[in-house]
């Protein structure tokens, strides 16, 4: 599966988050202030937990079960730092948002 | 055509196949099995075990649980520790771990003895036929005879070979369970006991440095912990600080079991907090909430410690955001398991 249409900016607004299933795959897609458009998994890699459900500040996803912070930018993990989120990559055409969910896999981490 | 008694649970896009009795929930099923499927209160309420039935029956044994979320309910999420197999059935779940523990087995209990430690508090002793195999920290499933209540407690002593489980429980007001554990049920009664479960436990082979923070009938999982620490080999080279709390000095326990462990471990500090403000003869106690209380006892080193907890919601919470979030403590260095 190449870039597949997942929702338009319409959708997610600037601050905002949104999960959509692609594919086979659960996908979040957060609109970071200042535009960038992030696709990342939609569950925790902490436990069955979804992301789009806990806080997003600035570029700082905070889950809400743990309170594991993730910089959307890079996807990895603030604290605990060995943690990362998986990264699909993202195309914009005009307002509609295109994700390629076969870019990344999701990550899991036990603790 | 005979019943089957028992339903053969599938897990997709791997070769996992394990029996679930019939009665018995995915979960439990799955850790009896040695299939370490994530979950955390084992109750409803965390959410921790959600999964997707793909196919076969399932009977659901708390359809409002707290644990699912509108959402979760809108993708036909379901809870592992709420779902009984009524058929074979295909499962698609998180990643799955071994279980790094005893794994749980359900037992006829008869309780021994209760002894008042305040006045809301008692120590239940029950004694089981097989042996009491689980870590300190870990709680069991107790279902109560009169009226098929079922609840977690935790263990407050450790495994032992006799098959005795400790519990220390404060009385809930108003709570269903709790009145009939401090007002029906009596020496020689039976229950049944499902256990262990819990990944709260004390990591041996982890930081020596560690804080046991224990509210409500969450004081027994912190006794087992320190006792835990007391009993390892090296336990001269363990630091434990722990906290009970309490809303007044009466509210307050502190266990004779704990002065012998102080010997063993390296250092042993207990700290009280009481929430209530007004006279009180014990000027050595925190006065406010116990998360205020490890917060500024421990200012300067509190990153130091791993940290074990175990308590009400709303105990565990605030913890939790004022290690974490205030304190800059790595996320996965406080151990606890979800009740809300």
């Amino acid at each position: 599966m190449a870039f597949v249409k997942v929702c338009s900016l319409d959708d997610v607004w600037e601050g905002d988050m949104e999960s959509f299933e692609v594919g086979d795959k659960e996908i979040l897609v957060a609109h970071l202030d200042g535009g960038d458009v992030v696709a990342t998994q939609a569950i925790c890699p902490h436990q069955q937990v979804e992301l789009v459900e806990g806080e997003l500040s600035k570029t700082t996803l905070t889950c809400k079960s743990h309170l594991w912070t993730f910089d959307l930018t890079t996807c990895k993990g603030i604290n605990p730092g060995h943690a990362e989120l998986a990264r699909y990559p993202v195309k914009l055409d005009g307002e509609d948002v295109y994700v390629d969910p076969d870019g990344d896999t999701p990550k899991v981490a036990h603790s | 055509m005979t019943t089957p008694t028992e339903h053969l649970v599938s897990v997709d896009g791997s070769d996992v196949r394990f029996a679930c009795a019939e009665g018995d929930t995915l979960l439990r099923a799955a850790l009896r099995a040695g299939v370490g499927l994530g979950y955390e209160c084992n109750s409803g309420s965390c959410g921790s075990c959600r999964y997707d039935l793909l196919a076969g029956e399932m009977h659901d044994r708390r359809p409002d649980a707290p644990g699912l979320s509108p959402r979760d309910r809108r993708k036909g999420r379901r809870l592992a520790c709420q779902s009984e197999p009524r058929t074979d059935c295909l499962v698609k779940v998180g990643p799955i771990a071994p279980v790094a523990t005893h794994r749980p087995v359900r037992q006829t209990a008869e309780l021994r003895s209760i002894t008042p430690l305040t006045h809301d508090m008692q120590e239940f002793v029950f004694a089981a036929e097989k042996h009491a195999g689980f870590r300190p920290g870990q709680y069991a499933m107790i279902t109560l005879p009169d009226g098929n209540v079922e609840r977690a407690y935790s263990m407050s002593n450790l495994g032992n070979c006799y098959g005795e489980w400790k519990f220390v429980v404060k009385r809930v007001p108003d709570g269903h369970a709790t009145s009939i554990l401090f007002d029906k049920l009596e020496v020689g009664a039976s229950v049944e006991l499902d256990g262990p479960y819990g990944h709260a436990y004390l990591r041996d082979k982890e930081n020596q440095s560690i804080v046991c923070v224990g509210g409500g009938s969450g004081l027994g999982a912190m006794i087992s912990i320190v006792l835990g620490a007391a009993a390892l080999p090296g336990a001269g080279a363990w630091t434990v600080h722990l906290f009970c709390g309490g809303r007044t000095a009466r509210d307050i326990h502190v266990p004779e079991s704990l002065v012998r462990a102080g010997r063993r471990l390296g250092m042993l500090q207990v700290h009280t907090a009481l929430s209530d403000v007004g006279e009180t003869e014990d000027d050595t106690a925190y006065r406010g909430f116990l998360h205020e209380a490890v917060v500024e006892r421990l200012a300067g080193s509190l990153t130091d410690f791993t940290y074990y907890a175990a308590g009400p919601p709303a105990m565990t919470d605030a913890l939790m955001r004022a290690l974490v979030l205030d304190s800059g403590l790595d996320a996965d260095r406080l151990y606890f398991d979800r009740f809300c």
